[in-house]
């Protein structure tokens, strides 16, 4: 519940669906400009990485909601390191491709 | 003379990436706001919030196992079976009877061992039975007795007004098992199971048959899956936020002290008792985190009660004999392995029913009944492996009275193997905590209980249908890594400890946030030390 008795939630989610289309047009360009032939399951790969990085900092932060105010910056440093390692993993995953197709 | 449009300094490519920049940083930012609402999100308190069974979420179908394979493979039987004794199994009357003895014999010395002393022959003989066992819980009752409660008394005095506010507000639920409702049974069950009151008159339910029915016929449900659906639905209006049904086993009835019985009359089951109807409530959850000095069983209890009160009234009015079995301690029967049978949970490490929505965050009661329904079957979700590793509740329980075992080899209990507790040690801690009754620090620290929002719901679709036990081992080390865990004997009483709580307590529930009177914290004492 926000702001007092309106549910604004479905609201942030409109707004997150609607914020979504410019970040997808804006990585298309950006992707396109710095060399990257993306395919369809590049974009899965990209995506599932966005939206698990996403995912992993509001993770932390349900347990500061919670009242575990020793596990969430822990949990915070542990998911930003597992998010890192994997943003590398789909960083050379994308070049790899680019090597190969050039 | 027309004038040319000054030309955009940003291009519209840039345009887009900075508007795409601007979007990932609102989405970045925006993502801690949602996680921390969805932590102190209200919505997610399981069980408070709906009248309609979408609380028992947890689709029990895939983990079903049968009977035979529970009492084979998870709850061995090892040995003869035999039924419980209230008058020696629940601690509190026991160690009121013990307490009744030393009375009587004030010369006795803990020193003088327990042949010397003149107990009731029932009670000497399970305590030599324990002995053999190896749990001294003839010494733990002795010491509950002659240390643990004066000591109570004595820091109820010192520290009781900085609990005033927690103890006031867990009374304040308990004032209905004081004999107002329900009404507790003073006839043997083959009178008082066929009694209802119905705006205050009382009558029998084979009369009201005759009253409804000409030619005198039972309100019959179609088929048996007609009746457990419907006692489910209803159990859920009253507000029970788990149910099962099962056909009763029993082995589990009380062989003495059954209500409306004499007290220490041997008790054969009554013919009538075929089914067993389990509904279960979670505790509040801000105050579970309190525990076990600002944190309390009364709110759960009152609401089971109420629920497995209001399901034998229901049933009794469609015609059919029940008894309902409630907390606090009316029952006529063990509530846990009942309930594992009717497929609510298995049994932990801790002695609870680790049920899959709420862990053992569930106080449950039954209602005995001769209504044909469709039963539920045991569940195997993976949490009986769990508390295999986990240990979590037996390191930090006050009174270590949790095994720390790797596994229930050598456990019997009444001639099943399974996890059980030393209700002697556990009942001493009882006789320290600041709140009224009980610890429930077991129930706190216990991984399953969490609330119901998306992290945690992650982990309990996700642990059980992994065969690799990855799953298991990732949350167990994380629980064990992250979050703080109190030392056990910080929660004990001072000198040895200081009363800690697992968490803060809510504001609601704290004397200092609402009173001006001034009061002992011996919480205080942990933080200077």
């Amino acid at each position: 519940m926000f702001f007092g008795v309106f549910d604004f939630t479905f609201v942030y989610w409109i707004a997150f669906g609607i914020i979504s289309v410019p970040i997808v047009l804006a990585s298309k360009e950006w992707l396109a400009e710095h060399g990257f032939q993306m395919n369809w399951w590049k974009w899965i790969l990209l995506g599932g990485w966005y939206i698990s990085t996403l995912l992993a900092i509001a993770a932390a932060f349900v347990f500061l909601g919670e009242g575990e105010p020793g596990a969430w910056w822990k949990l915070l440093l542990f998911n930003l390191a597992i998010c890192g390692v994997a943003f590398l993993i789909v960083y050379r995953l994308l070049k790899l491709q680019k090597k190969a197709s050039s | 003379m027309g004038t040319s449009k000054p030309k955009s300094k940003i291009s519209r490519r840039n345009f887009l990436k900075i508007t795409g920049a601007a979007g990932i940083a609102a989405q970045v930012a925006t993502a801690p706001l949602m996680g921390y609402k969805e932590g102190q999100s209200t919505d997610t308190y399981l069980g408070w919030e709906s009248f309609e069974g979408d609380t028992q979420y947890f689709d029990r179908k895939p983990f079903e196992i049968e009977l035979d394979t529970l009492y084979s493979k998870h709850t061995p039987k090892v040995s003869k079976t035999f039924r419980p004794d209230k008058n020696t199994d629940m601690a509190w009357i026991r160690v009121s009877r013990l307490g009744g003895a030393l009375k009587k014999n004030p010369d006795w010395k803990p020193k003088d061992g327990l042949d010397k002393l003149n107990l009731p022959p029932d009670l000497k003989e399970w305590y030599k039975g324990w002995n053999k066992k190896g749990q001294k819980r003839f010494d733990t009752d002795v010491v509950t007795a002659t240390v643990g409660i004066p000591d109570w008394v004595v820091n109820n005095k010192k520290y009781g007004a900085h609990f005033a506010l927690t103890n006031a507000y867990f009374n304040s639920w308990a004032d209905i098992w004081d004999d107002v409702y329900p009404t507790e049974p003073t006839d043997p069950p083959e009178i008082s199971d066929f009694q209802v009151s119905t705006h205050g008159q009382k009558m029998d339910i084979r009369d009201m048959n005759k009253h409804r029915s000409e030619n005198d016929a039972l309100m019959s449900f179609k088929t048996p899956k007609h009746a457990s659906k419907l006692i489910k639905k209803i159990a859920h209006q009253f507000g029970a936020t788990v149910v099962g049904i099962t056909k009763l086993n029993p082995d589990f009835v009380y062989k003495k002290g059954v209500r409306g019985v004499k007290e220490y009359e041997d008790f054969e089951v009554p013919k009538h008792w075929t089914h067993a109807i389990v509904v279960g409530v979670p505790h509040e959850w801000d105050q579970l985190g309190g525990n076990p000095q600002y944190g309390g069983s009364y709110d759960a209890y009152a609401r089971a009660r109420m629920a497995a009160s209001r399901l034998n009234i229901f049933l009794k009015q469609l015609g059919y004999p029940a008894r309902q079995h409630v907390p606090p301690f009316h029952y006529d029967l063990v509530v846990p392995p009942i309930a594992v049978e009717a497929g609510l949970g298995t049994l932990g490490r801790n002695a609870c029913v680790i049920t899959p929505e709420a862990g053992p965050n569930m106080r449950m009661a039954v209602v005995t009944t001769n209504l044909d329904m469709e039963v539920d079957k045991p569940i195997d979700f993976g949490a009986e492996n769990f508390c295999a590793n986990c240990k979590i509740c037996a390191e930090m329980c006050p009174s270590q009275a949790i095994s720390h075992a790797d596994n229930t080899d050598g456990m019997n209990l009444r001639g099943y193997q399974h996890w059980y507790m030393d209700t002697s040690k556990c009942y001493n801690y009882w006789m320290e905590a600041m709140e009224p009754l009980g610890c429930r620090l077991c129930i706190t620290n216990c991984v399953y209980s969490r609330k119901n929002n998306w992290v945690h719901g992650i982990g309990r679709v996700a642990d059980p249908v992994d065969p690799t036990g990855l799953v298991a081992k990732s949350l167990l080390w994380m629980q064990k890594s992250f979050f703080e865990l109190p030392e056990a004997k910080k929660f004990r009483k001072p000198p040895d400890g200081c009363f800690a709580s697992y968490r803060q307590p809510p504001e609601w529930l704290r004397t200092e946030a609402w009173f001006s009177t001034k009061t002992i914290n011996p919480q205080l004492m942990c933080t200077k030390n």
